[in-house]
């Protein structure tokens, strides 16, 4: 009785199975839909700072996050938002993970396309790093951690890279220039999430 | 010449054009006599001119005109007065000339029309102004007055016009011109009928007889009816009549006929829709049960279809209109469509009346069997009416569930399949499932007590329909066994699947009321509200056998997914182990001087099974081993030599005088625990609080023995679950109490003893906060208990509103309060005014008695994760509303399937949140700060 809740929380597998049929329910099998509850109730329950994140609509396999950039950074103090969309076979499969506020960063492109191993999809003659182990929280840790440290080795920005090791106040003068916060972003008509 | 001027000065120009085409008929007066054929001037001459002339020369047209003119001028009728003219003698020149027209067909026919046009002028000019009553519509009181004015009218011209000719049918001898006189005579009737048909208002002449015959068959029932009689003989006697002498006068007036049938059928079919079937002879029988049907047939078979032989007869001169067998039997299922269709008119009152009005449901179906096509009506009107009289906010849940029962009875009365069923419940299942208490009414009755004379003990009505607990207490738990019906082939039962079942249709396997109630609601929610229900009987049950929550345990797992009653079944085997645990780890210690009783030992056998001996040494003593191994034979199976409790019901027994519980506080305690496991028991109020000091040792020894008894399994009591019957004391008076909450007993125990309280000044009196810190226990446990006593007048407060208590020894020390538990003066109390004075009024039952946590408390509980996943679904989307299928609620439920609350509950959160300033409202829309 103790952790009553606990028992709670694990025990809706049913209900999302049930509920399949219920029209506001989007498609995906069970598993994901359980799997992802289960993550959400983690997130709430013990959440990490600076991270968080939350299903976009009734649709459970799209979620939007927001990020706050890590501090002694270019992108202390700043917000950005993204959406993750998880595949139906999830967490065999990475999620689709997109920077929604504009990013100036080596790893991230002009429409937020990041360049993360653990964002591809692992395995056996695969190059990427994704294992089932890893969850919405880590994910969005590793992206975090990416804002701060780049993997300069394979950049997606080009001029970023070169800029991220000569000069770092111009660089922050260019992350600053292009930063929209989501309260700028909706004045300018962008979408902060799916 | 003046009857053609007249016409056509009437012609108009349609008629002229009609005219042009079919000259109208040019009839001629007769050859006035002024100018008389004058013969021949007798002359002194002979004639001028040749020889041998015969004379006079009349040709054969000169003849011809001059019969023509005779007989018209005899038969034609006086211009100017009505009915004035003389009987004029018939000479035989009348005579000669009518024989001689009558010798050619076409002449008579000549005759006849301008006779028919002669009669026809006068009947419009002096009859019809006479009938100008016809011209308004005709009030039902000069119906008949009217009727036979115009009877009498039309009788009397009619006789008028065929004086002439009738006259002559006398004077003649020669049976050919007979024959033609008398088809003259027939034929001009014929055409005065038509005219007379044709100058009056037929639609409102034929409703104005029907309307007179259904007044006439309708007073003949009342004067010839005797329902007492009647309903004595079982048959009913009640004749139909109209006046014959009527009907005879309106065939020979020329409107009877079609016409006439048609009235008098009009009436007829009045008399079967209303008059007749309303009558108190085929009223619902209440006192015997049985449909009036046959009774309606033998009726109109032996009294209305001879009266309406009879009176067709009449009415169209016909001695013989058989009516054939089928229209008799039209006749009938008319009146039984009439009566079924009346029936149903009331048939919400019926169903609520079930099973007294089981009579009327046999006549509806009688008239079902008689109509199948009204089926569909039948069912619409109850739909109907069952959506204006019971489905509204102001019927109870309990009402709807019983009417629910009813109609499930009653339609399967009327159709044993069902299909009729389906379709009338499903409005009532539909608007059941929306209301929310329904689930919890349902389970409520499942467990409520039926007195033998099927009345409820102990149980609110609001809360528990009464019918549902007789039918559980009346349904058989095999109801599933003959599930494969169609597959036993000596089934005289078997019927084919009915045609006009829905495509949804599906024979059912059980088909009693209970199957219909739980078929209600999806399964599991069900199960899961009477687990709820179950859980909460299973702590207050008194029998220590359970009996009847292990009936219905078995009843829903005959009737629902036996697996999914594995909670129930636990639940279930928790009470009862927590019986024979009680037994063994607290023997009541010198209790038993008389021999065990087989109940007895069958709890103390343990689960894992026991022998002989060993189970006997406890008995020794009380019992010889004779005795005792017969009792054990009636509660216990062998298994390799050991023993295994039964799990049959046992023989009810006398009861034994109960131990007095607590008699003296000190030495005997009787204290029982009762294990549960916490998994499969729903979720219950966990508040901690201090036991009075007997208390803690007696649970500290029971953790120990249970620890040793169940492989270090540890335990966690729940005191705020535990029930206490205790005895007060006081210096003027002795109170029992029985099955207090145990806070309450903690806080009388607190207040009794208060050597705690020496390092206050004021040694006798206690406040609440006080309380709340000697006892830990929660605020709103301690006000219960406070409120409680206070009720009781076991405490007093010394200084009105002071919030000091103390007891109250003596009833005189006790100074009039204004109440008990409005009187709080501290901050915090302030803050719990309102609530309490709630707790005041309903309070303390209520309190003592929820021992599930309340949904309320679960939201409290649960009020911190559920604003961490608002806050962060705000902070992670756009604003949002709280309602409406993407808002704050719908996602709450969507992302989190604990959340089981509406919208005012997250309103609730997120004023909490609104006032830590995490979340802002604009308008409707809620978001992140």
């Amino acid at each position: 009785m103790a952790n009553s809740f606990g028992t709670m929380a694990t025990a809706p597998s049913s209900h999302g199975a049930k509920n399949t049929s219920n029209p506001t329910r989007p498609t995906g099998n069970g598993n994901v839909v359980k799997r992802l509850q289960s993550e959400l109730m983690t997130l709430m329950t013990s959440p990490t700072p600076g991270l968080s994140a939350f299903p976009s609509n009734t649709d459970i396999t799209k979620w939007n996050a927001t990020v706050t950039g890590p501090t002694d950074t270019p992108y202390a103090d700043l917000t950005f938002k993204l959406t993750l969309a998880y595949p139906s076979n999830y967490p065999y499969a990475p999620p689709e993970v997109l920077f929604k506020t504009p990013v100036y960063h080596p790893n991230v492109d002009m429409s937020g396309r990041i360049c993360l191993d653990i964002l591809k999809p692992g395995g056996q003659g695969k190059e990427g790093a994704w294992s089932a182990v890893l969850n919405t929280s880590s994910v969005l840790l590793s992206i975090q951690s990416l804002l701060g440290e780049p993997n300069n080795a394979s950049p997606l920005n080009g001029e970023a890279a070169l800029l991220w090791d000569r000069d770092q106040a111009e660089y922050k003068k260019k992350v600053l220039a292009r930063h929209q916060e989501p309260a700028e972003m909706e004045e300018n008509g962008l979408s902060t999430g799916f | 010449m003046a009857a053609t001027a007249f016409r056509t000065h009437h012609l108009s120009r349609q008629d002229r054009i009609i005219a042009s085409v079919f000259p109208p008929p040019n009839f001629t007066t007769p050859t006035p006599e002024t100018t008389p054929n004058i013969g021949l001037l007798a002359s002194p001459g002979r004639p001028f001119g040749g020889f041998n002339v015969t004379l006079p020369v009349v040709d054969d047209a000169i003849r011809f005109n001059r019969a023509w003119s005779t007989v018209t001028r005899f038969l034609s009728l006086p211009i100017h007065g009505a009915f004035e003219k003389e009987r004029q003698h018939v000479s035989p020149d009348i005579e000669d000339a009518m024989s001689q027209l009558c010798q050619h067909p076409r002449v008579r026919d000549d005759l006849l029309a301008w006779y028919a046009n002669e009669t026809g002028v006068h009947f419009s000019k002096y009859v019809l102004p006479k009938l100008s009553s016809w011209e308004l519509p005709v009030p039902r009181s000069e119906a008949h007055s009217l009727l036979a004015k115009t009877i009498g009218l039309l009788g009397e011209a009619q006789e008028y016009y065929l004086r002439e000719p009738s006259a002559l049918l006398e004077k003649t001898s020669d049976p050919s011109r007979d024959a033609a006189y008398q088809d003259f005579q027939i034929r001009t009737i014929e055409g005065l009928h038509v005219r007379v048909r044709q100058s009056l208002p037929l639609p409102r002449l034929q409703d104005t007889m029907a309307s007179l015959f259904y007044q006439q068959m309708k007073d003949s029932l009342r004067e010839n009816g005797n329902p007492e009689l009647c309903l004595n003989r079982k048959e009913c006697q009640c004749s139909l009549d109209v006046e014959l002498l009527l009907l005879v006068q309106l065939h020979e007036t020329g409107l009877g006929g079609a016409l006439g049938e048609r009235a008098f059928a009009q009436a007829v079919h009045s008399i079967l829709k209303k008059a007749a079937i309303e009558r108190r002879c085929f009223q619902v029988d209440w006192s015997e049960q049985t449909t009036v049907m046959p009774m309606l047939r033998s009726w109109i078979e032996t009294y209305v279809t001879p009266f309406v032989n009879r009176s067709l007869a009449a009415l169209t001169g016909n001695c013989a209109p058989k009516m054939s067998e089928m229209d008799a039997a039209r006749f009938a299922s008319i009146a039984v469509a009439n009566l079924g269709r009346r029936r149903t008119a009331a048939i919400f009152d019926y169903v609520k009346s079930w099973p007294a009005s089981t009579s009327a449901f046999l006549d509806i179906q009688e008239y079902l069997a008689c109509m199948p096509h009204d089926k569909v009506h039948v069912c619409d009107s109850f739909i109907k009416q069952a959506k204006t009289r019971l489905l509204h906010a102001g019927a109870s849940t309990t009402e709807i569930l019983s009417i629910y029962a009813n109609v499930i009875h009653s339609f399967r009365l009327l159709d044993a399949r069902g299909v009729l069923l389906e379709k009338v419940a499903h409005p009532l299942r539909s608007y059941l499932r929306g209301r929310d208490d329904t689930v919890a009414i349902i389970a409520a009755s499942f467990l409520a007590d039926v007195g033998p004379d099927g009345h409820l003990i102990n149980a609110d009505s609001e809360e528990v329909c009464a019918d549902i607990s007789n039918e559980v207490a009346n349904s058989a738990l095999n109801a599933m066994d003959n599930e494969h019906k169609t597959l036993r082939y000596d089934d005289m039962n078997w019927v084919p699947d009915p045609i006009d079942a829905g495509p949804d249709f599906k024979a059912s396997k059980s088909e009693d009321v209970l199957a219909y109630v739980l078929g209600l609601f999806d399964p599991e929610d069900f199960i899961k509200e009477v687990t709820t229900v179950l859980a909460q009987h299973l702590l207050q049950a008194s029998d220590p056998e359970y009996v009847k929550e292990i009936r219905l345990v078995e009843l829903f797992k005959s009737r629902l997914d036996a697996t999914k009653l594995q909670a129930a079944e636990v639940m279930l085997k928790d009470v009862h182990d927590s019986v024979n645990l009680n037994k063994r780890i607290n023997p009541a210690k010198g209790a038993h001087t008389e021999p065990p009783t087989p109940r007895e030992i069958q709890a103390g056998i343990p689960d894992e099974g026991t022998t002989l001996q060993s189970l006997y040494t406890r008995y020794q003593g009380r019992i010889k081993p004779a005795q005792f191994h017969a009792a054990l034979k009636l509660v216990a199976i062998k298994r390799q030599d050991l023993y295994f409790a039964k799990r049959t019901r046992l023989p009810p027994e006398t009861p034994r005088t109960p131990i007095p519980a607590a008699t003296t506080s000190n030495d005997r305690l009787d204290f029982r625990v009762q294990v549960l496991s916490s998994f499969f028991w729903p979720q219950m109020r966990a508040n901690d609080f201090a036991l009075p000091p007997d208390f803690q040792e007696r649970e500290q020894g029971f953790r120990q023995a249970f620890a040793r008894l169940r492989n270090q399994r540890k335990l966690h009591f729940r005191h705020a679950l535990a029930r206490v019957d205790m005895k007060l004391e006081l210096e003027d008076r002795t109170i029992e109490e029985k099955d207090v909450p145990v806070w309450r007993a903690s806080v009388i125990n607190a207040l009794a003893a208060p050597d705690w309280e020496a390092d206050h000044d004021d040694s006798s009196e206690t406040t609440a906060e006080r309380l709340m810190s000697h006892l830990e226990m929660d605020e709103e446990l301690v006000l219960d208990a406070l409120a409680f006593w206070a009720a009781e007048r076991i405490i007093y407060q010394p200084l009105p509103n002071s919030g000091h208590y103390a007891i109250l020894e003596r009833l005189d020390m006790d100074v009039p309060t204004p109440h008990p538990t409005s009187t709080h003066p501290t901050e915090s109390q302030q803050r719990h005014k309102s609530q309490q004075h709630q707790d005041a009024t309903a309070g303390p039952a209520m309190l003592s008695s929820a021992l599930i946590t309340s949904q309320t408390s679960l939201l409290h509980d649960n009020a911190p994760m559920f604003q961490a996943f608002i806050a962060n679904m705000l902070r992670n989307g756009a604003a949002k509303e709280v309602g409406g299928m993407m808002g704050i609620t719908g996602m709450l439920r969507m992302v989190l399937p604990a959340f089981t609350f509406g919208e005012a509950e997250t309103a609730w959160l997120l004023e909490g949140m609104e006032g830590r300033g995490e979340v802002r409202r604009s308008g409707e829309a809620w978001s992140v700060v």
